[in-house]
């Protein structure tokens, strides 16, 4: 399934929290069922790292990385930095537990 | 009528703030009455600090009842920038002839394209800006996007958010403040840490050092990377949060951690010093 962010928000900016959530909450019920979602960022001019953490960080916290990364696809990733903040937000996840036993033990 | 005295100077720094966050304490013994604000015995105000005190007002509006006035006269002789940067409206027209002044403004917090639009059109394009790669004019607008959408998030609040700036060119600094009327820093991280981080002035430290919780710190990702910007560009950042204040102007001294305010004021203010070069 295509799921274009854009045109869920009718916007060209995605940074919001509450954003990211509202396209999480489309595409993990699909993920979690292993259907193939491509999330296409085609018209967004801007992404926020925390619309990400919100959009797909959650999933990759609940969701074996190779398996999303075999299902999920990203398309259209030229907003500025947005690649990049992809790669982090999905490292920063996968290291969740890690981080917070961590700072459990600081 | 009631009146309460702005005196000395106030400038963007702990003393300015200080001054500031009295005034509002002050205040707040008021209710449902009109106050005028007294600029006689003010010899200096930062204009950028129209960001701060205008987010005073609008708390004291709202949950005082309170309304101001003030001596226009004064304003017109001595402090007409704040009326240049629109924060105080006269009914007489002035024209920010200096193109020294960043417009005071309020944005709802969920107001992104009108928030994006003033940084690109009145902060990255004022000609007190550092002249700007194309690389990092996308940077700071990337930044300042991270940092607005984290205010949105943890602030908790729907009052708006303040913005107001200055360029000063002897100190050869443009000065951008950003207010809101949320939680602060100290609530989430202190939940995040477990209570580890139990002071406003170590939340601003765990935030700037790019600690994050998974769906990001307050401040997060924008105001770490602003920082290092900052600090790499000879600029300044000063964070303000519950009681705690820190800038890494105060590096070097006494204070290098930071300093307490007597009082504090709500949410965050943040003072981005970008240095002309």
């Amino acid at each position: 399934m295509k799921v274009s962010i854009a045109d869920i928000l009718k916007s060209d900016l995605a940074v919001f929290h509450n954003e990211g959530i509202e396209i999480n909450k489309l595409i993990e019920p699909l993920l979690v069922k292993g259907e193939t979602v491509e999330l296409s960022f085609k018209g967004l001019k801007r992404v926020s790292t925390q619309f990400l953490n919100a959009a797909i960080g959650r999933s990759y916290m609940t969701m074996k990385t190779a398996t999303l990364d075999a299902i999920l696809q990203y398309t259209h990733t030229e907003a500025p930095y947005l690649a990049e903040k992809i790669a982090e937000v999905k490292d920063n996840a996968k290291h969740a537990a890690e981080y917070d036993a961590l700072l459990e033990n600081a | 009528m009631n009146t309460l005295k702005l005196k000395h100077s106030i400038y963007t720094d702990f003393s300015g703030y200080k001054q500031l966050a009295s005034f509002y304490h002050t205040a707040t013994n008021y209710a449902d009455t009109q106050i005028e604000i007294c600029f006689r015995d003010l010899e200096w105000f930062d204009a950028n600090l129209s960001s701060l005190l205008h987010a005073m007002l609008h708390k004291l509006n709202k949950e005082r009842g309170l309304t101001f006035v003030t001596n226009t006269d004064i304003i017109h002789d001595r402090f007409d920038v704040l009326c240049r940067n629109g924060f105080i409206n006269t009914g007489r027209a002035v024209k920010d002839v200096r193109n020294s002044t960043l417009p005071n403004h309020q944005f709802d917090p969920s107001d992104k394209h009108g928030f994006v639009s003033y940084v690109e059109r009145y902060l990255l394009d004022h000609r007190g800006m550092p002249r700007l790669t194309a690389d990092l004019h996308n940077q700071i607008l990337d930044d300042m996007i991270e940092l607005y959408s984290n205010i949105n998030y943890h602030s908790n609040t729907t009052d708006p958010c303040f913005v107001c700036g200055q360029y000063y060119p002897t100190q050869g600094f443009l000065v951008f403040t950003l207010t809101d009327l949320g939680d602060g820093f100290l609530p989430k991280i202190q939940r995040k840490t477990n209570g580890a981080v139990n002071t406003s002035l170590d939340a601003i430290h765990w935030a700037l050092k790019g600690n994050s919780t998974k769906e990001g710190a307050p401040g997060g990702l924008g105001l770490k990377n602003m920082y290092q910007y900052l600090k790499q560009n000879k600029g300044i950042l000063q964070v303000v949060t519950g009681n705690g204040y820190w800038g890494n102007d105060m590096e070097n001294t006494f204070f290098n951690e930071g300093r307490i305010l007597p009082e504090a004021f709500t949410g965050t203010t943040i003072n981005l010093f970008f240095k002309h070069k």
